[in-house]
């Protein structure tokens, strides 16, 4: 309550007015007097209003230096736990401030992250002497850029100077609670959050007030919301390869979602693609995209197989003056494939090769004229299932099992080892012919490298009255995301008369080989239970996709739908050939991770950064890790491509950093969400108004009172000299 | 009483007291020629005992003879008035802001005017009085008695009460004669008393006085700060800041002297008020001034 307590002694000076009234009632003249009547009778008349005055008197001199005490004693209106014997204490103060991408929208005037490193330093100078401070930046997660509370303050206030703003989203959870566990274990202290007023970061409000809420003894918080709330924001959400493979000299589909994240509607919304620092590529127009509404524009682009590196990145940019620039541009890696080779395994063959098992595969894995086959980027060889346990599979990128009969066990060992290998999958199409025990014995249930069972077929493959369909609803694995949009076709389109229902893997992790991933469905059947119709699993660091059905017209019509078969089949090729790119693309703030060659191990990688230039690149040493050579690298706070240089003998490799689409929702807290914070922290508005660093030092010491009380301590004062003269008037 | 007039200083002070009323009489009689005291004959009326100082010219040689003691032979004067002079010898009169005391202005005066009388060949008579007549030298004609007169005042201490109501009933009981009454005193007492006693006085034919003697400090009152009035004449003390009680203290003491004067001038005697701040020549001549324009 007081600032100063110290001063609160003063008020003993109550007692010089009451000593000096009394000393004073002792220092008199003493007169013999003899006209003694007419002073008793004078004194009569006036003694009680004299006492009383006397009295007044004295109570107002009391008050004065009661008064001068306790304005002395500097009290404020709110309880200041910063109030210390001698006056203002130091304070341990951690300030959080928000670097997520949002953070970069402008007013016009100055970027939300300018400011909040203008309000960070404001705070750094109304700290009372002798505190100390900590700083951390957050996103999703935080990054204690000066982790322990620093006595420096000139180093605090140059460190937020120095503050980047990163293309992170924003969970401001993490952050709050690391100041707050800081700060209790340092017996309390403020807590400083600035921030956007973005819904986003907020998305367990709840557990953030329980936790301000249960930290309010010791640690008081205050929110300080920068920026005015901007309203209009277009954002790229997406990029994506479509073709599913990226083969060079091949036009590629890229699709790119752009959302209107703003509250009216945008329109003539401009999208370009280009490859690295080339010109764009292409270019779309969205004509108009509602409120909150995505759209999805294909843009092509053409790999070149002249190119110094296979790696190369994919920019699509959007043209529009929003308020958050960040989420304008995407960037996207890709590995371009100069040739992919695919070993059929048919085990129906037949002298007509149309009527063989692969004669569709072969088509649809190479669907160009015959004369262009050879110099097609997909190259298929086909052999029996005798030739298999003597084939090496090592040249191949995919091995599809048509319609097989069984596999012997030295070829499930070539499978394992295949797969472990990496970048290779093996996709199995059942037919007529398979025994379905023996694969869930020895590829399901002995090595979990099946990602389902196969159950007993049903159907009727010789009647085509009565058929299942893909179902055309959850689309969301990568494979069949194409088919979402209507754009691409039907993915209903073809007739299952007869399929092997696919019966999940319904072990848990530790049932599981470590091989082993996690079974995914990627399409299911349209039947009454919704049974799985394509499922993958990743084993080793490959891939084995598994389809219900057969690869020929055996028991469905699927493969006479080539607008339906060739994506699909492409696209599972790409899933098991971009396993091994799949890392090139990582959210932004996700470590990288690249299994590249042993005789790598020990060596130093360069890694330029997004946007980066040659001093900023940094080495990382390729470690051991697992028994793999491994390059990891975690500063990806910073969006875009990075380059990676893992010897001078080599090209050198791409990867990107992609923001979370979610933090380009610039919609801010409702008032009612604010309210609810205010429960348990200060909020204050930067900017609104009076000065910050003011109302900082007011927040911590609360509506200080001295002068009010001084003023009246004057005006006693001078009523003191009024009605001291009034009093001692003669009567 | 005889070792106090013995004490030099006493008689230095007599002396002095003398002189200084000689001075003040002198010089005001050097410009008149009419006494204000009328009246001259000598006429036997009593003997009394001697007392050092007297002349020895009005021993009785017939009684010495006979009895071998001193007496003198006292005569009555034959004129229009005998002055009988009051002197208030009061506690209260012991006040004095300055050097002098009441009572010390009240004896110089009350010296000074029976020198003046006696210079006339007036009779005078000198009573001192608190509750009752303490005092008295009796009536004499005789100048050369003005040294026993001021013996006794000099001697004279004030120590007890005012009682000036009952003096003045006694006094009226004793004078014979029509006189003069001259009451010197700050009238410290009983209004209603005083003006009974002045009632009767005028009764019995006497015309009076009242040489009202107030110290300027009474009058005025000029205190500051705190002050402790430590009353005289056994009253308690009263501790109090006068300035502030000023302006209720002087309507008191205006009252008080107005009721005295309004008292006086319906009597038909003269009142007089004597600031002891006043030179006492000045007041003296002043008044006997007024009194042969009025007579």
């Amino acid at each position: 309550m007081f600032l100063n307590p110290l001063m609160l002694f003063g008020i003993a000076a109550v007692s010089i007015p009451i000593a000096i009234h009394l000393l004073n009632k002792r220092k008199f003249k003493r007169v013999r007097w003899a006209a003694m009547r007419f002073v008793m009778e004078a004194v009569k008349r006036n003694q009680r209003q004299l006492q009383i005055e006397d009295l007044l008197l004295l109570a107002l001199r009391c008050a004065i230096v009661a008064l001068l005490a306790v304005a002395l004693a500097r009290p404020a209106l709110q309880a200041a736990a910063s109030a210390g014997l001698f006056g203002r204490r130091n304070v341990t103060t951690v300030i959080i401030v928000d670097n997520s991408y949002s953070m970069g929208a402008t007013d016009g005037v100055q970027p939300r992250f300018e400011q909040a490193k203008l309000a960070a330093t404001e705070i750094i100078d109304s700290l009372p002497a002798g505190s100390s401070a900590a700083i951390f930046l957050a996103a999703n997660g935080y990054e204690p850029v000066i982790p322990e509370p620093t006595f420096d303050l000139n180093l605090a206030r140059k460190t937020i100077d120095e503050l980047k703003l990163s293309d992170r989203s924003t969970d401001l959870l993490p952050s709050l609670r690391a100041g707050i566990e800081m700060l209790e274990s340092r017996d309390g202290g403020e807590l400083y959050l600035i921030t956007d007023a973005q819904q986003l970061g907020w998305r367990q409000l709840e557990q953030a007030r329980t936790l301000l809420k249960d930290a309010g003894r010791k640690v008081s918080t205050q929110i300080i919301f920068v920026g005015s709330p901007a309203e209009e924001n277009v954002g790229i959400s997406d990029l994506r390869l479509a073709s599913g493979l990226a083969p060079v000299d091949q036009p590629l589909r890229f699709e790119a979602q752009v959302t209107n994240y703003g509250l009216q509607v945008a329109s003539n919304v401009r999208v370009t693609l280009r490859i690295g620092d080339e010109p764009p590529s292409d270019e779309a127009l969205i004509d108009r995209i509602p409120p909150g509404e995505s759209r999805s524009v294909s843009l092509f682009a053409r790999l070149r197989r002249d190119a110094p590196s296979a790696h190369h990145s994919i920019t699509a940019t959007l043209a529009s003056a929003d308020a958050l620039q960040a989420d304008n541009r995407r960037t996207l890696a890709v590995r371009a494939l100069t040739s992919v080779s695919v070993l059929l395994v048919d085990g129906d063959v037949t002298a007509d090769p149309r009527n063989s098992e692969t004669f569709f595969l072969r088509h649809a894995l190479q669907p160009v004229p015959p004369a262009e086959q050879q110099q097609y980027f997909i190259q298929v060889r086909t052999i029996q299932p005798v030739e298999l346990e003597s084939t090496r599979l090592d040249p191949y990128d995919a091995v599809i099992l048509a319609n097989v009969a069984d596999v012997t066990d030295r070829t499930i060992e070539n499978f394992a080892a295949y797969l472990r290998r990496g970048g290779r999958g093996i996709i199995l199409f059942p037919g007529p012919q398979t025994l379905a025990w023996s694969f869930n014995d020895r590829m399901f249930k002995a090595n979990a490298m099946l990602p389902a069972e196969l159950g007993e077929p049903v159907g009727d493959a010789t009647q085509d009255q009565t058929f299942v369909t893909f179902a055309t609803d959850a689309l969301t694995h990568p494979i069949a995301r194409l088919w979402t949009d209507p754009a691409s076709g039907s993915i209903a389109s073809a007739h299952f008369y007869r399929y092997f229902p696919l019966i999940p893997d319904q072990r848990n992790r530790a049932q599981l080989p470590n091989d082993a991933g996690a079974a995914a469905i990627v399409l299911r059947f349209n039947d009454a239970q919704k049974t799985p119709a394509v499922m993958e699993r990743d084993w080793g660091f490959g891939k084995v996709v598994l389809f219900a059905s057969t690869a020929d017209t055996g028991w469905n019509d699927l493969p006479v739908r080539p607008g339906l078969f060739v994506p699909l089949l492409h696209r599972t090729l790409g899933s098991i050939i971009q396993r091994q790119d799949e890392h090139l693309n990582v959210a932004v703030g996700q470590p990288f991770a690249q299994r590249v060659d042993v005789d790598l191990l020990r060596r130093e990688a360069r890694i330029r950064p997004a946007g980066g230039g040659e001093h900023d690149v940094v080495s990382r040493t390729i470690e051991l890790i697992d028994g793999q050579a491994i390059l990891r690298f975690e500063n990806t706070g910073t969006a875009g491509a990075y380059e990676v240089t893992l010897s001078d003998d080599r090209p050198p490799m791409l990867f990107a950093a992609q923001r979370d689409p979610v933090e380009s929702n610039l919609q801010p807290l409702t008032e009612d969400q604010i309210r609810q914070l205010a429960e348990s922290a200060r909020i204050v508005r930067w900017g609104d108004g009076q000065e910050f660093g003011q109302r900082l030092t007011t927040a911590r010491t609360g509506f200080e009172l001295w002068m009010p009380l001084a003023l009246v301590v004057l005006l006693l004062a001078a009523a003191e000299t009024f009605v001291a003269q009034w009093f001692s008037r003669s009567r | 009483m005889a070792e106090h007039l013995l004490d030099t200083e006493t008689i230095n002070r007599a002396e002095a007291l003398g002189l200084h009323a000689r001075f003040i009489v002198e010089g005001y009689m050097a410009g008149e020629h009419k006494s204000p005291f009328h009246g001259f004959s000598i006429e036997f009326t009593q003997h009394r005992e001697y007392v050092p100082g007297d002349d020895i010219r009005h021993l009785d040689w017939k009684v010495l003879g006979r009895t071998d003691r001193y007496y003198l032979k006292q005569y009555e004067q034959e004129t229009n008035y005998v002055a009988h002079i009051l002197l208030d010898g009061s506690e209260s009169m012991q006040y004095g802001s300055g050097k002098l005391s009441k009572f010390d202005y009240g004896r110089q005066m009350a010296a000074c005017l029976a020198y003046l009388i006696l210079h006339q060949r007036d009779a005078v008579s000198v009573g001192i009085f608190d509750q009752r007549l303490q005092v008295h030298v009796p009536r004499t004609g005789n100048l050369g008695q003005i040294h026993a007169i001021m013996n006794t005042l000099a001697a004279f201490k004030p120590t007890q009460p005012t009682g000036i109501g009952p003096v003045l009933h006694q006094l009226a009981g004793q004078v014979k004669r029509r006189g003069i009454i001259i009451i010197i005193s700050d009238l410290f007492d009983d209004e209603d008393e005083i003006i009974r006693g002045i009632q009767h006085l005028r009764f019995g034919g006497s015309e009076v006085i009242v040489m009202h003697v107030m110290d300027p400090f009474e009058l005025e009152f000029p205190f500051d700060g705190l002050v402790e009035f430590d009353g005289l004449e056994a009253i308690p003390r009263v501790m109090t800041r006068p300035r502030e009680i000023r302006n209720s203290y002087l309507k008191e003491m205006n009252g008080f002297r107005d009721r005295i004067r309004l008292a006086c001038e319906r009597q038909k005697c003269h009142y007089l008020l004597v600031n002891t701040a006043q030179p006492l020549h000045e007041v003296l001549s002043g008044y006997l001034a007024f009194r042969l324009r009025t007579q």
